[in-house]
């Protein structure tokens, strides 16, 4: 099929759900395979700087959503009132969930050192992150971040987000190694 | 600078390390960490009267501090292969903490652009459609219809039983007490003649046993199925 139909197509599906589709979804309702999806969905997310309604792809779902840049407009228009800013915990706790994900709450807690289920509980409420089970052991609950954290924070593509290595770059251990002082 | 601490809310052991730290402008080293470490015990000190929510957590850290103290004022205490290397994971652990708190303050950056999207709320009902078999007529409706009212008639005509009054253990101790306040002594048989059935002179049973655990009355039998006296301690 020429790409550009697929491109329209799939946008008028998931313009008529209102719930978050799955790419698995897709290939079924098309009779195409999974990679065919994956790159008309990857060029709608490329276009989604300059469009009003974006799409945004997270963990192989996809939902639409309006672009974060008329955030103003928008709410103005729905005469919403301003979110609570979320606390140095949660942040902390969000920050490790979306570069370690899926990871478990014990992960979590080994690095901030702090038992963290009240942030973890605060973050689940607000919908920024979800609970998934471990693929290799389903007793294990791990936690990933959602497409209300994409839109929470104006995240238009997952990709365009910094490497955990570039945010961090300028904390480094000194040169020689601790304990050979 | 003792005060600033006490005021200061720290998430977590981690949080107040990487401040007493970057106070005295140090990087993240086992020596650094000895340096702070009598700093960090007083502040878990006053953590134990205050705010003791987390103190297993603070108490962790302090005890990894400790391992590298001693260390380092005795470099040929031998504390153990397990016990040093938790220790020394410290600092390790310590610089991943600080590169997720950068990450955090990214976090906290994009929150306070206030840039948000939304996605739609609105749902698309499913438009209902009706699409009656051809072979359905009015008259098979009304068949139908009539069979359906049989059948109500039959649901609505269910027997009534009425539904029996039931003593608790509670009402039954008290009904006891009552009773045994008006007698110094009396028996069992005494307490049965009246019971309305097999449930009743359970819940009567069980209430004398309540009370004798209670001490409030004492049991006394002579032989084997005889009366049981009660009396009151």
């Amino acid at each position: 099929m020429d790409l550009n139909k697929l491109k329209s197509q799939i946008l008028s599906i998931l313009f008529v759900a209102s719930k978050p589709v799955s790419i698995k979804e897709l290939t079924e309702t098309f009779g195409m395979s999974e990679s065919d999806i994956k790159e008309a969905v990857e060029e709608i997310v490329s276009e989604n700087d300059t469009s009003g309604i974006i799409l945004l792809a997270h963990n192989d779902r996809l939902q639409l959503a309006s672009n974060p840049e008329n955030s103003s407009q928008v709410k103005k228009f729905l005469s919403l009132e301003l979110r609570e800013k979320l606390t140095e915990a949660a942040l902390e706790t969000l920050a490790i969930i979306l570069y370690k994900q899926p990871v478990s709450r014990a992960e979590i807690e080994n690095i901030r050192g702090v038992n963290s289920q009240y942030s973890i509980r605060q973050l689940l409420i607000r919908g920024l992150i979800e609970k998934s089970s471990s693929a290799q052991d389903r007793r294990v609950q791990n936690y990933q971040t959602t497409h209300e954290f994409m839109q929470t924070l104006g995240i238009t593509d997952m990709r365009k987000l910094p490497d955990f290595e570039t945010l961090t770059q300028n904390i480094q251990l000194p040169e020689n190694k601790p304990d050979q002082s | 600078m003792r005060i600033k601490l006490e005021q200061h809310q720290f998430e977590g052991p981690l949080d107040l390390l990487l401040q007493l730290i970057e106070d005295q402008q140090m990087d993240i080293t086992a020596l650094a960490l000895s340096e702070v470490t009598e700093q960090f015990l007083n502040y878990v000190r006053s953590l134990q009267e205050k705010n003791p929510t987390n103190l297993a957590d603070f108490l962790i850290i302090a005890a990894k501090l400790l391992v590298i103290k001693s260390k380092a004022l005795l470099p040929n205490l031998d504390l153990g292969a397990d016990e040093e290397e938790a220790a020394f994971d410290l600092t390790a652990q310590l610089l991943t903490y600080k590169k997720f708190r950068e990450v955090a303050k990214f976090l906290k950056n994009l929150e306070a652009r206030r840039k948000q999207s939304w996605s739609r709320e609105t749902e698309f009902t499913d438009r209902v459609t009706f699409l009656p078999d051809p072979e359905v007529t009015v008259d098979v409706l009304a068949g139908t219809l009539g069979k359906l009212a049989t059948e109500l008639k039959e649901i609505v005509k269910l027997p009534e039983k009425v539904l029996e009054k039931v003593v608790s253990i509670t009402e039954k101790i008290n009904h006891i007490q009552a009773l045994i306040g008006q007698k110094v002594e009396t028996r069992l048989s005494e307490l049965l003649k009246d019971a309305s059935g097999k449930t009743d002179v359970i819940v009567t049973f069980l209430a004398l046993l309540e009370l004798t655990k209670q001490r409030i009355l004492s049991l006394d039998q002579e032989e084997k199925f005889a009366d049981i006296i009660i009396k009151k301690n």
